[in-house]
C-alpha cells in the first residue's frame, strides 16, 4: 500500500529505508517522519524532543498528532498480530529484501 | 473539575484533532468498565502493569492478576514478537483460556496505542479511570474456532479479525484504529489526507512495525 500511496502522490520513495535506516528515503519529509517513529517507538526521549521539534517545522504543528496516532495505531496492531498470530502470507515475504528487512518466510 | 483527558490534551503544544481527543477517551473509559470475561478492576490492572513494563518497570505490581494474566500482560507489552502458539497453549494449561488472553492482548494494545500517542505528542500519560463495578458479560461468539491463528477467529484470522472471538474487544479495535489512523473504509482509499497523506501515514507505519518486526 505505501509504494501506491506514495506513487499516487507523485513521490519517488526509497522503500528500502523503511527496514534500512542508513538508506536516504528520498523526500525531506519522509526522513523527518522516520526520524520521529524511529524516537518515539524505540523511546528515546532525546532524540524524540529533536524529531518532534523537526516534525513541527518541516511539516507543520498540524502533523504532529497525525504522526503519533499513527505510531501508535501501529504499536497496537503490531501487538495484536504478533500476540494472537495472524498468519503472514508466504508472498509478503518477497518484499522484504526491497524493504531492507532480513528474508522473511511467513508464519 | 475538567474531565482528565481533555484537560491532558489542552496541555499539548500541538493542535489534537477531536476524532484523536475522543478516540483515546473511549479507549481509557472502556478499559476501566466490566469486560466480557474480565472485571473493570482486573482490566485496569493489566493497562497499568502494561503501562509500566512497557516504561521499563521490571518489578511492576501484578496484584489483581493471576500468575498467568500477568505472564501474558507481560509478554504482550513488551515480547509480542517473541509469542508463538505453544506460548498461548501454555498459558491455557495455565488456566487461561484464549477468551481471556484476547481479551488481554486487547487492553494491551490500546493501552500502548494511547501511550505512545500522548508520548509522541509530549504529554503524561492519559490517567485510567477508576474501575467500573460490574460483572463480565461472558458474551462467547458461538462462530469463533481455532483456525491458522494463535487464537479462535470468527472467519479467517486477518488482521481486522484477530482479536473477533471477544466482540467488545474487536470493536473497540477498530473505533480506536479509526481515531488515531484510518478507520477501515478509510483504508481502501489510497488518496486520503487525514492531517497527513496516506504515503506520510503509511511511512510512520511501516518504521514502527519494522522496529517492532512485525512483518504484517
Amino acid at each position: 500500500m505505501l509504494r501506491a500511496s506514495s506513487l499516487n502522490s507523485g513521490i519517488d520513495l526509497n522503500m528500502r529505508a523503511i527496514g534500512d535506516p542508513t538508506a536516504n528515503p528520498g523526500p525531506a519529509d519522509a526522513v523527518i517522519l522516520l526520524g520521529f517513529a524511529e524516537a518515539l517507538v524505540t523511546r528515546d526521549d532525546a532524540g524524540l524532543v529533536t524529531a518532534r521539534t523537526a516534525l513541527a517545522e518541516q511539516l507543520g504543528p498540524d502533523a504532529v498528532a497525525p504522526a503519533a496516532g499513527a505510531a501508535g495505531n501501529f504499536e497496537m496492531m503490531n501487538r495484536i498480530l504478533d500476540a494472537t498470530g495472524v498468519p503472514v502470507p508466504r508472498s509478503m515475504g518477497a518484499m522484504a529484501p526491497e524493504l531492507g528487512l532480513p528474508v522473511f518466510t511467513g508464519r | 473539575m475538567a474531565d482528565p483527558n481533555d484537560y491532558l490534551f489542552a496541555q499539548s503544544e500541538f493542535p489534537v484533532p477531536q476524532r484523536i481527543v475522543d478516540g483515546v477517551d473511549r479507549a481509557r473509559r472502556q478499559i476501566a468498565a466490566p469486560g466480557t470475561w474480565l472485571t473493570g478492576a482486573e482490566r485496569v490492572a493489566v493497562a497499568q502493569l502494561a503501562r509500566a513494563t512497557q516504561q521499563g518497570s521490571g518489578s511492576a505490581d501484578r496484584s489483581g492478576l493471576s500468575a498467568v494474566g500477568g505472564d501474558g500482560t507481560v509478554a504482550v507489552a513488551v515480547n509480542a514478537h517473541g509469542i508463538t502458539a505453544q506460548t498461548v497453549d501454555g498459558y491455557e494449561a495455565a488456566g487461561l483460556t484464549p477468551e481471556t488472553y484476547v481479551e488481554i492482548v486487547g487492553v494491551v494494545a490500546r493501552t500502548i496505542a494511547i501511550d505512545t500517542t500522548t508520548r509522541g505528542l509530549g504529554l503524561d500519560p492519559v490517567p485510567l479511570p477508576a474501575p467500573e463495578e460490574g460483572e463480565p458479560t461472558r458474551q462467547r461468539q458461538d462462530r469463533a474456532k481455532r483456525r491458522s491463528a494463535f487464537v479462535p477467529t470468527v472467519g479467517a484470522a486477518r488482521a481486522t479479525s484477530a482479536l473477533s472471538s471477544v466482540l467488545a474487544e474487536d470493536v473497540a479495535q477498530e473505533n480506536l484504529h479509526g481515531a488515531l489512523y484510518l478507520s477501515y473504509p478509510e483504508m481502501g482509499n489510497i488518496s486520503i489526507i487525514k492531517g497527513l497523506p496516506r504515503w506520510q501515514l503509511e511511512l510512520i507505519a511501516a518504521r514502527t512495525s519494522k522496529i517492532n518486526e512485525c512483518f504484517y
